[in-house]
């Protein structure tokens, strides 16, 4: 059964969760001791972490560099003040999160709505035993429709990997919403796939 | 008593699926989630559609055309060093982004380092910055009695290595700074080893040094793979 397997799965990644809270209190202590060289490290894993993030916010190339360039200064300014309540990867993530609907506002880019994410996908693209390119196809068509909020639950969660908690704490907005937001959105999601999604398994 | 409606599972069970499929849950959530599946057929087939859903979004996303970020490090260590300079700028005008104080603890404050700064800040290339906080930490080391600078009291903390009577400004060629307490001890060894020379310091680690090299920029870069050195930057060329 899925709970069996998930139990299992969780119970095996614990020392591996104690591993990574550990390397990652020895990472804020370089960090806040204003080591460059590990600030150096945190530099190009962000790079290309936050490359996906802050795109799905901002299109313009310059605005997501701009986007992440500044959040990169904030982590340098602020790091003494990270009091450790969530986790290194939330905090920063948080920041790039504001910075990039900051900068979302000032150059208008359209601002998703809450009914996007219950516009239809067309029938026609519905129909069954569709190619995994158009599969692909249409999933980022209904992505793409669906408001920002709740485009980037989906990506934090299916993605990222990111604990609905964390990401209530980037989006600054209770759990509940977070819930909300995903149920939404994958109804879209599925809607638009038809019977297909299968086919990924 | 198995469970073959969805439409009347709790509505708190379901909406975690999404968190349980990415192995994200904690221990009582998925507890809540496992338990229920053992007697539920069709949120058990919800799993393994949400599964599929969430292989497709990975796999949309990682295939999906995005924004390369250019990795400019040399360029934003620059502008950190000028930011660092500039801290009390910082504090005092840095627009808050709900999640930080804005009144951070260990921000330096050091008005004089920071008007000198202004006045010679022209950042258009790395040289410049470079120079431009040299000439700043020259300033503080040579003016230490000013009216907003250092005080007697203070003067203390201002730890000039080298004899008054060193023009500074001439014999340094470049700036360094270490983590903070790194003893001088542990320094001397390094620098004796690429022929640095410390003509002058400040209490915030940072050194004004002479290094008697034909190839200032490779001892530089040398020195920069040192783990107790944070920063090593060449001034007064291009």
């Amino acid at each position: 059964m899925n709970g069996m397997r998930q139990s299992s799965m969780n119970n095996s990644n614990v020392e591996n969760l104690a591993f990574a809270k550990h390397s990652e209190a020895a990472l804020i202590k370089r960090l806040c001791e204003k080591d460059m060289k590990a600030f150096e490290e945190l530099y190009e894993e962000y790079r290309k972490k936050l490359s996906h993030f802050i795109s799905g916010l901002v299109n313009k190339p310059q605005v997501v560099e701009e986007v992440f360039n500044d959040t990169m200064m904030v982590v340098w300014q602020k790091i003494n003040d990270f009091a450790g309540a969530s986790k290194l990867s939330t905090w920063i993530y948080a920041i790039a999160y504001r910075k990039a609907i900051r900068a979302r506002t000032k150059i208008d880019e359209p601002v998703g709505n809450e009914n996007a994410a219950m516009q239809d996908i067309s029938d026609n693209e519905t129909e069954d035993n569709l190619e995994q390119g158009q599969l692909n196809r249409i999933l980022s068509k209904a992505l793409e429709k669906l408001s920002y909020e709740h485009r980037m639950v989906v990506n934090m969660t299916y993605f990222e990997g990111l604990h609905y908690r964390d990401i209530a704490e980037i989006m600054e907005c209770p759990v509940d919403t977070v819930k909300t937001r995903m149920f939404h959105a994958k109804r879209h999601l599925k809607k638009a796939l038809g019977g297909n999604i299968v086919d990924w398994l | 008593m198995e469970n073959n409606n969805p439409t009347t599972c709790d509505e708190h069970v379901t909406k975690l699926i999404p968190w349980f499929v990415t192995n994200q849950l904690d221990n009582e959530d998925l507890h809540l989630v496992s338990q229920h599946l053992e007697t539920c057929n069709d949120c058990n087939e919800v799993v393994d559609e949400e599964r599929a859903l969430a292989a497709a979004v990975r796999h949309n996303c990682s295939t999906k055309t995005t924004v390369e970020i250019p990795s400019k490090w040399d360029e934003f260590r620059a502008n950190i060093l000028n930011s660092d300079t500039n801290n009390i700028e910082v504090s005092e005008h840095q627009e808050s982004d709900g999640i930080i104080n804005p009144t951070p603890s260990n921000v330096i404050r050091f008005p004089v380092l920071h008007r000198a700064a202004q006045k010679l800040k022209q950042p258009k290339t790395l040289g410049y910055i470079a120079m431009a906080q040299a000439a700043a930490l020259v300033a503080v080391i040579s003016i230490p009695n000013t009216t907003s600078g250092p005080t007697a009291e203070n003067s203390a903390e201002y730890n000039t290595l080298s004899s008054g009577e060193v023009n500074i400004s001439q014999q340094a060629n470049a700036i360094i700074q270490v983590k903070p307490g790194t003893a001088i001890e542990t320094l001397e060894p390094i620098f004796a080893e690429n022929n640095v020379k410390i003509i002058s310091s400040t209490s915030t680690s940072a050194y004004l040094v002479n290094i008697s090299s034909d190839n200032v920029q490779d001892t530089v870069v040398a020195l920069r793979q040192n783990d107790k050195i944070t920063l090593a930057e060449p001034i007064g060329t291009e």
